[in-house]
């Protein structure tokens, strides 16, 4: 039994330790190395057609301010070049009125209203706006955010590149000064596009497109029957088949989008989790055929995988403390490798937890935000604070995956969703 | 809400000192031989200070310092080891020990007051506390082995400490001195830190069992170098970010 969990805390050791190097190495590469600015020098000289779908459910505070910015945005909007699709998922509050007032006011905005759809999905109602959508490009935004007025220019610019199925814009939070939980996202957030997705397209790895802020080529879309209208990560899920099926995600991080984060933790988790049980079916789904694509290279094979596998590490990480509290009470005083498994447990704290918060770091100084990296060890109880949300979503999951047929999982996901968005208010 | 005209925020990319790198390079190379050539050195001067700190907090003692080791490098070095005699917690004070440690998480969870993160890190070190006391009455011996295992932590952090920095600081352009400064400065902490946690602990041991040492040694140890790591990295990163070249 004592060599099963001595060999089990190993591999969790050396999972930890492939992520250390892949955080070490995205933070050297962005810091350091050199940008790759994905067609940026064409912004402004290439303007193909452009469809914008915007799904709103409930969102009478917010959508005004996003139809403002889109109709403002400064792009060709001639011989129907420029068209913006709001899609009112079946809202109860007023947004139906207010796309209904946006469409009637300015010719190249148009309204629809899903009211008694089957699915009522994120995806659903993405591919509802999507069967209105008539242009090349179509960009998809959220309704709580804030696009500046040259984001589409620079967002369609990569697709110059013939292989080019889709873009992801950079999201950056402005309500920071509302809560302490908003500025510790802010901080995540940074990390997360200013050296994660920018150093995976610098290496030409996976860059994952988001959900929002970032669009397809139409022809993709048609060809992949649009978004699974079932899934929780349908964003997650389009990466990886834009990529098994050859094409290329591109990451562009000067394409900023304001967007307002969430000001209480609670909620914070409740997306954490929604999330993580979405990312999970994507890891069911696609790990194999990452793993087998003749597309990808092999780096971009591992980063692929370890993408997928990147909410699954929290339930690791709780595995690997518990074999540890194992380890220390049955175990000692002679458990055998009482100085390396020291020298482990050191090694990923220091090491291993810094190479995490020092993406964090380095996007605090590429971003010039000196003060926040005050705000690094308050992380710490975050983190702590994920690895249990993850690990659950992860139980979650895997329990809906092994006890349902796939086809059944996506009632599961549906029910899922519907849970969990009656949490978040 | 004040929502940015123009993106503030840019693509640039630092350009890596790499003499300043080669320097933390040589730092942790430095910090790595030192630690294998005079390990059994340090940790009789760690001993003698430690003694001292036990002496002031009036914990009867004795320490055994092989000479055997002098010289040989890390791998023939043996550690000091601390005699004194362990208090024996009675079981009553142990049940109630458990029976408050319960109640408090109970407390804990079901206030809904308590965000998330502060109710799971509550519960994190209350389980904590319940795990040492499993501890205690598994292993009611002394914990020789861990005291050496502390002292061997106290050790490996230093090289741990001059790589990070080496990697995530040095690379960064900036004041040499803020680096040489920060690096320093974490290091020197680690060495303050080890003897008085150990100091701690052996004193803590003598006054309150192996409930105590269990819980200040072994599981909080890692995560505690970690966080000073952390804060020192911060304020390097803060001082480096601050920083400009004079013209």
């Amino acid at each position: 039994m004592s060599l099963l969990v001595d060999i089990a805390i190993l591999v969790i050791v050396a999972v930890v330790s492939a992520y250390t190097v892949r955080h070490y190495r995205f933070y050297w590469d962005r810091t350091f190395g050199v940008q790759e600015k994905a067609s940026q020098s064409f912004v402004g000289a290439y303007a193909p057609s452009v469809s914008i779908v915007c799904p709103m459910k409930n969102e009478e505070n917010v959508a005004p301010r996003l139809l403002d910015s889109l109709v403002n945005m400064d792009y060709p909007k001639d011989n129907g070049r420029y068209e913006v699709i709001a899609v009112d998922d079946n809202s109860v509050d007023k947004t139906s009125e207010i796309a209904d007032e946006y469409a009637r006011k300015y010719p190249f905005v148009k309204a629809v209203h899903r009211s008694s759809s089957p699915i009522l999905s994120k995806p659903a109602a993405l591919n509802s706006g999507l069967t209105f959508a008539n242009n090349e490009i179509v960009l998809f935004f959220d309704a709580d955010y804030i696009p500046p007025r040259d984001c589409v220019k620079k967002l369609v610019a990569p697709f110059t590149d013939p292989l080019v199925a889709g873009v992801m814009g950079r999201v950056v939070p402005v309500n920071t000064p509302e809560a302490l939980v908003c500025r510790v996202l802010e901080l995540e957030r940074a990390a997360g596009y200013q050296v994660d997705q920018q150093a995976r397209h610098n290496l030409g790895l996976v860059p994952q497109y988001g959900g929002t802020v970032g669009g397809f080529r139409r022809s993709f879309l048609t060809s992949q029957n649009g978004f699974d209208a079932y899934h929780l990560a349908e964003d997650t899920d389009i990466t990886y088949r834009a990529f098994l099926s050859g094409w290329k995600i591109c990451y562009v991080n000067g394409a900023e989008c304001y967007e307002e984060v969430v000001s209480q933790i609670h909620r914070r988790g409740v997306q954490i989790r929604r999330w993580g049980i979405g990312h999970n079916y994507c890891l069911f789904d696609h790990w194999l055929r990452t793993l087998k694509s003749p597309f990808l290279t092999s780096w971009s094979k591992t980063d692929g995988i370890m993408l997928l596998g990147v909410y699954f590490m929290p339930f690791v990480q709780l595995a690997g403390w518990i074999l540890g509290i194992y380890s220390y009470l049955f175990q000692p005083p002679f458990w055998s490798p009482l100085l390396f498994a020291l020298f482990l447990t050191l090694a990923y704290n220091v090491v291993g937890n810094l190479a995490l918060f020092s993406e964090i770091g380095s996007a605090s100084l590429l971003d010039r935000r000196n003060r926040s990296v005050w705000l690094l060890p308050l992380m710490l109880p975050i983190v702590l604070y994920y690895v249990l949300i993850g690990s659950r979503s992860f139980i979650d999951s895997l329990s809906a995956h092994l006890t349902t047929r796939r086809k059944k999982r996506k009632g599961t996901a549906i029910s899922q969703e519907s849970n969990l968005r009656r949490r978040s208010p | 809400m004040e929502v940015p005209n123009s993106p503030s925020h840019s693509s640039w990319s630092l350009e890596s000192q790499r003499n300043h790198l080669i320097l933390g390079s040589c730092i942790t190379i430095a910090t790595l031989l030192w630690l294998v050539t005079y390990v059994q050195e340090y940790w009789v001067f760690q001993a003698f200070l430690v003694s001292d700190i036990l002496v002031f907090a009036g914990v009867p003692h004795s320490v055994l310092l092989s000479r055997s080791g002098y010289g040989a490098g890390f791998l023939g070095a043996i550690p000091p080891a601390f005699l004194i005699d362990k208090m024996n917690l009675p079981r009553g004070l142990i049940l109630a020990v458990v029976a408050a440690v319960l109640l408090a998480m109970l407390v804990v969870a079901i206030i809904p007051r308590f965000n998330p993160p502060i109710k799971i890190v509550t519960v994190f070190f209350l389980t904590l506390v319940l795990i040492n006391i499993a501890y205690e009455v598994l292993h009611p011996e002394q914990p020789s082995p861990l005291q050496v295992d502390w002292l061997t932590s106290g050790i490996v952090i230093m090289p741990l400490i001059a790589l990070v920095f080496n990697v995530a600081i040095f690379p960064i352009p900036g004041s040499l001195s803020t680096k040489l400064a920060g690096v320093l400065g974490c290091l020197l902490f680690s060495v303050g830190w080890s003897i008085i946690r150990f100091s701690l602990a052996l004193a803590s041991l003598f006054y309150f069992g192996t409930f105590s040492f269990m819980f200040l040694e072994y599981l909080p140890g890692a995560f505690v170098d970690f966080i000073y790591v952390l804060l020192f990295y911060s304020l390097v990163i803060y001082r480096l970010a601050t920083w400009r070249r004079p013209i």
